[in-house]
């Protein structure tokens, strides 16, 4: 008997690869490790929100 | 024996059988073409026009005035399935439901237009917020779950009812992460961001948690906007003034979280020399009042909102004012350190502001503004960054 490998549900992975990146910021700006703007942050926000969207866009065409 | 049949007598043809009744045309939600729910599709099959025609009128009927979102609404409680039986009226439960439905929306518009005509904005604040709650309720959880708002009404009610309390847990959820991320616990609103990111990504492949994902979006997202503004809600919440009558008085910071914040330096006879004063307000409107004879060197930064000190100002996002002066000998000057999550700083001097409202919310500051903070001698002038001044 041959074991297959689950997969991924596609749109949640995106989701928490996304919030981590977000986190990572997150946790660098409250260290100040780095200085972050609004003029930053929106654009990534925005992509994380729109690779999201994308993503669950096409796992329902699957 | 005689194997002769006798004749028989020649039979008339069947008469006809009656033609088929043509299918009677239903109105009914498309299957087949559909964006969201197959509404317009199965109008625009009914109608025999386009569908994307009928899209763009309800589009256009939902942007101005509204009733777009009423119409469309009420075309996704009344309209059954492709295939579904005839909505009944009597009989059932399900037609006791259906029947109140009806009822229901048949009021819910009525009243619209009833009280559009007798009060106007009045129901409109009402009811449309209510359509559009429930318009959003179905977007939340054809977001979450993957499923179009389809079925009964009572399906797609209870879509729109959970999408709904989905939403309200995702403000819950954000305004937790934004009161964290400003009152200095940053870490811990990104330790729970990089917590749920992890959750998510082990349950992509163990089983599947889509409804965290908006939840936990709407957290990482308050946090960063909180964050990335420097919105600080330290000081408290409501309005603030304060009005010094001696240079003893002026304090080093005046803060606030949320609110208006009035700094009267009118009376503080501020002596010759230096004097370094922070202004930090988390989401609001700092006023900054100074006397004639006071030269003001202002270095301040605004996350959303505008700068507006004497006959300069910038507004945007990510906004940076500096303004270098010096002072000559003798005269005392006030080195304003302004830091603003969401808002607008002003600066002024005090002339004009006993004609105008008490509130420093106020365009006509450039009439009294003429000349203004003439105490400084030369330096540099005003030096923006970001906004858009």
């Amino acid at each position: 008997m041959v074991a297959t490998a689950r997969r991924p549900d596609v749109p949640t992975l995106v989701a928490g690869l996304a919030l981590l990146a977000l986190g990572g910021l997150l946790m660098l700006d409250s260290q100040d490790a780095i200085e972050l703007r609004l003029g930053a942050l929106a654009p990534i926000a925005c992509a994380a929100v729109g690779a999201i969207l994308l993503a669950s866009g096409l796992s329902r065409r699957d | 024996m005689d194997d002769q049949t006798p004749p028989t007598e020649p039979q008339s043809p069947p008469p006809p059988e009656p033609e088929p009744d043509p299918p009677r045309r239903r109105l009914e939600r498309s299957k087949d073409d559909r964006m969201v729910s197959g509404v317009a599709g199965g109008i625009a099959r009914y109608l025999g026009v386009d569908a994307t025609l009928v899209r763009i009128v309800l589009v256009a009927l939902a942007v101005f005035g509204g009733a777009g979102v009423l119409l469309y609404l009420a075309a996704l409680l009344l309209m059954p399935e492709e295939g579904a039986p005839a909505p009944t009226l009597r009989g059932g439960e399900g037609g006791r439901t259906q029947a109140l439905t009806v009822l229901g929306v048949i009021v819910l518009v009525g009243a619209a237009f009833a009280g559009l005509a007798v009060v106007g904005a009045v129901v409109g604040w009402i009811l449309f917020p209510f359509a559009f709650l429930v318009l959003a309720g179905l977007f939340a959880w054809w977001i979450a779950s993957g499923e179009r708002p389809a079925g009964t009404p009572g399906q797609i009610l209870k879509g729109a009812a959970l999408g709904l309390a989905l939403l309200t847990v995702c403000l819950l959820v954000a305004a937790g992460g934004a009161w964290a991320a400003g009152t200095g616990s940053g870490a811990v609103a990104a330790g729970i961001v990089i917590g749920a990111g992890a959750v998510l990504v082990a349950a992509a492949f163990a089983r599947p948690a889509r409804w965290l994902i908006l939840p936990a979006l709407a957290l990482a997202l308050s946090a960063g906007f909180v964050s990335a503004t420097g919105i600080d809600f330290d000081g408290g919440v409501g309005d603030r003034e304060y009005k010094p009558t001696s240079a003893a008085d002026v304090r080093d910071k005046y803060e606030l979280g949320i609110g208006e914040l009035i700094v009267d330096l009118r009376a503080a006879h501020l002596p010759p020399g230096d004097r370094h004063i922070d202004v930090d307000v988390g989401v609001g409107h700092a006023v900054v009042l100074v006397p004639e004879n006071v030269c003001v060197t202002t270095d301040a930064q605004v996350g959303v909102g505008a700068i507006d000190a004497f006959d300069s100002e910038n507004g945007g996002i990510d906004v940076d004012h500096t303004d270098a002066r010096r002072a000559p000998a003798g005269t005392p000057r006030v080195v304003l350190h302004g830091d603003l999550g969401v808002g607008m700083l002003d600066v002024h001097h005090d002339r004009g502001f006993e004609d105008g409202p008490r509130s420093g919310w106020r365009d006509d500051w450039e009439e009294f503004d003429e000349g203004g903070n003439a105490a400084c001698v030369g330096g540099a002038r005003a030096q923006v960054g970001g906004g858009n001044g």
